[in-house]
């Protein structure tokens, strides 16, 4: 009889103990969390992962809402009398031109100081002073055209980032010529996912993925043994990857010529105009950079993709924890040394991937 | 018993442990899948743990397997990593059952042997290929471990007859 | 055998009958696989992307006990020589689903076939 009831005892107890650990195993279940927003002219999506969802749910807003506060401050064409465009300070400095420096946000500081870096790193291709260039084609606008050789010529005469005066004692920014104006279009998405990420990883978050359209941002592992695997895609077929990167905790921007291209008398234009030419660059069909910041990434991605190949990958050489592949116009695939190990090629209709 | 005859008879087991462990490497494999062996060495530490108990039945699979590896220069390789992993789950599921479920014979005890012996090894090899369709194997496995299982404990129940004499001496 | 015995026989067949049936369902996949993957000591070394109408390739594959061969035709691919004992790999013929891999235990060679991974994003 005394074994019948300890078998019984010990057949309750493990049945108990068993139930608890299923318990204790679904409360440590690790979800996901994914939401989107609209945000900056593109689709922003966050994924959070964890075991706490209130947690999770309570951190993605606070980073939509820090991307929201970057978009507002860098929105160009904001309609007068809203909320935006009281906020925007490129509005500020642009509607100030040739008048007086205008007092700025920090972040809106920095970000004029980084373009302002790679305004001298690209030789004076890339250029955040672009705006009249852009307006002039009517990126942004309701209509387009293409201008006449003169218009560019007068036009780009409203392009120089030296004339762009940043105080950084008094954090102000001037355009010191009436009619010049900012365009942070390469920079701000970029740069809000970082600040987004940054807003995360403070929070506590350890593992996420934020991509707004194509500006992507990995926070941690995809798990123990894998990395985030991120597609590249291929610019001549969008339903095709060319390759797919293994990132972690590192933020991947692409620039292409099939992304917001305007079409005039039968010919497309894509916005990548070089500041030197006044034109669409046209050495390249996509650039993809992988670094440590998404705002980097996002500048340099627009940047390189104005310079020749080699140039660009000289230049990439040259900066830490950077680096790129280029998909250039003849279809050529390069990749940087040190990119090598996390891009895995994997086909295209024509394209040719040089190892080296 | 006499620790001295004990000893004796100890070592001879792990001899013969490891010696049909080798032999069922020479002989060609009876069955066309990966992973799956008639387990003639199980045959042994079944025996030891009928006839001594789960310490020296453990002992004898372990040193089966060490031994085995040593001769066949693959110690400390992924094969020994397999072999030891299944030798391990399938002396722990046999010691279990003897200890808890008189109402099972030792065909039964061989039976779940020789399943839990595949199933570790296949835990292990699940680490080595780290996909999880290897766990497509596992039905497959479980059900070669029973015939296998079966043979092994048939021919285990004859030579027990005789070794229980063993106990006695 | 005692009683014990044949309800374990039972319970063992049944579950594997199962667990075989469930894996059926569980692994069935309508879309054929798209790459054949080469693993040594755990490492991927090599992936290979499979294409309809492509005749025979073969790679040399460095296992830990020498070279071995391995053959891709098609959809499918094989083990054709392997330096080890047992064969077991070469014997194995020619595998065609994502189910099936071939291990070659004394080289630490491992062969199967998947399809690309899925990507969390796309960047472009």
């Amino acid at each position: 009889m005394n074994k019948f009831y300890l078998k019984l005892g010990v057949g309750i107890f493990s049945v108990l103990l068993l139930l608890a650990g299923v318990f204790f195993f679904l409360q440590n279940q690790e979800r996901q969390l994914t939401s989107e927003q609209f945000l900056m002219d593109t689709l922003v999506s966050i994924s959070t992962y964890g075991t706490d969802t209130d947690f999770l749910q309570q951190v993605t807003e606070k980073a939509f809402k820090e991307i929201r506060r970057v978009a507002d401050l860098t929105d160009r064409f904001p309609s007068p009398g809203t909320i935006a465009y009281e906020q925007s300070d490129v509005v500020k400095i642009n509607e100030n031109a040739g008048i007086s420096p205008v007092s700025v946000d920090e972040d809106v500081f920095k970000m004029l100081q980084i373009a302002q870096d790679y305004y001298e790193l690209t030789e004076g291709e890339f250029d955040v002073t672009i705006g009249p260039l852009m307006d002039l084609w009517g990126f942004g606008r309701e209509t387009q055209k293409v201008p006449t050789i003169v218009e560019i010529q007068e036009t780009l005469a409203l392009v120089d980032s030296r004339k762009l005066i940043l105080d950084e004692e008094k954090q102000t920014a001037f355009l010191s010529q009436k009619g010049m104006s900012l365009d942070l279009g390469a920079v701000a998405k970029g740069y809000a996912v970082e600040k987004a990420a940054q807003v995360m990883i403070e929070a506590g978050v350890e593992k996420a993925l934020i991509n707004a359209g194509g500006n992507i941002r990995v926070i941690g592992k995809k798990d123990n043994n894998n990395a985030w695997k991120i597609g590249v895609q291929d610019p001549r077929n969008p339903s095709n990857l060319i390759g797919v990167l293994s990132l972690n905790n590192e933020a991947a921007v692409t620039s292409g010529d099939y992304n917001r291209i305007v079409e005039i008398k039968g010919k497309s234009y894509h916005h990548l105009l070089s500041a030197r030419t006044g034109y669409p660059a046209g050495k390249n069909m996509s650039v993809t950079v992988v670094a440590l910041d998404s705002g980097q990434a996002d500048l340099l991605s627009t940047s390189l993709f104005l310079l020749e190949p080699q140039q660009a990958l000289e230049l990439v050489s040259r900066l830490n924890n950077v680096e790129v592949i280029i998909i250039t116009t003849d279809k050529k695939i390069m990749c940087s040394p040190g990119l090598r190990e996390k891009f895995e090629y994997r086909s295209g209709e024509g394209y040719s991937y040089d190892q080296n | 018993m006499n620790k001295t005859r004990k000893l004796v008879f100890f070592s001879l087991f792990v001899t013969l442990a490891t010696a049909l462990g080798f032999l069922e490497t020479l002989l060609p494999n009876p069955f066309p899948l990966p992973g799956v062996k008639l387990g003639l060495a199980n045959i042994v530490t079944l025996l030891v743990l009928y006839v001594y108990g789960f310490k020296e039945g453990f002992a004898v699979a372990l040193l089966r397997v060490i031994f085995a590896s040593l001769m066949a220069g693959t110690f400390l390789s992924i094969s020994f990593m397999l072999s030891l992993s299944g030798a391990i789950l399938s002396t722990i599921m046999m010691g279990l059952l003897i200890r808890t479920m008189s109402a099972l014979s030792i065909i039964g005890v061989s039976m779940v042997g020789a399943v839990s012996h595949n199933v570790g090894q296949l835990i292990t090899a699940s680490f080595l290929i780290q996909t999880p369709y290897i766990f497509y194997y596992l039905p497959v496995l479980l059900l070669a471990g029973i015939p296998t299982g079966l043979i092994t404990g048939y021919i285990a129940r004859l030579l027990l007859c005789y070794l229980k004499k063993l106990k006695t001496v | 055998m005692t009683k014990t015995d044949r309800q374990l026989f039972l319970a063992l067949l049944l579950i594997g009958v199962f667990l075989f049936v469930c894996s059926q369902f569980f692994f069935y996949q309508p879309n054929p696989q798209s790459r054949v993957v080469i693993k040594v000591s755990g490492e991927i070394i090599q992936t290979i992307p499979l294409q309809k109408g492509t005749s025979q390739e073969r790679f040399i594959v460095e296992g830990k006990k020498g070279k071995a061969i391995v053959e891709i035709k098609e959809l499918k691919v094989r083990m054709l020589e392997a330096p080890c004992p047992d064969q077991i790999c070469v014997n194995q013929g020619w595998i065609d689903s994502p189910w099936q891999t071939i291990v070659c235990v004394p080289n630490e060679i491992v062969i199967y076939l998947d399809k690309e991974a899925p990507v969390d994003a796309i960047t472009g």
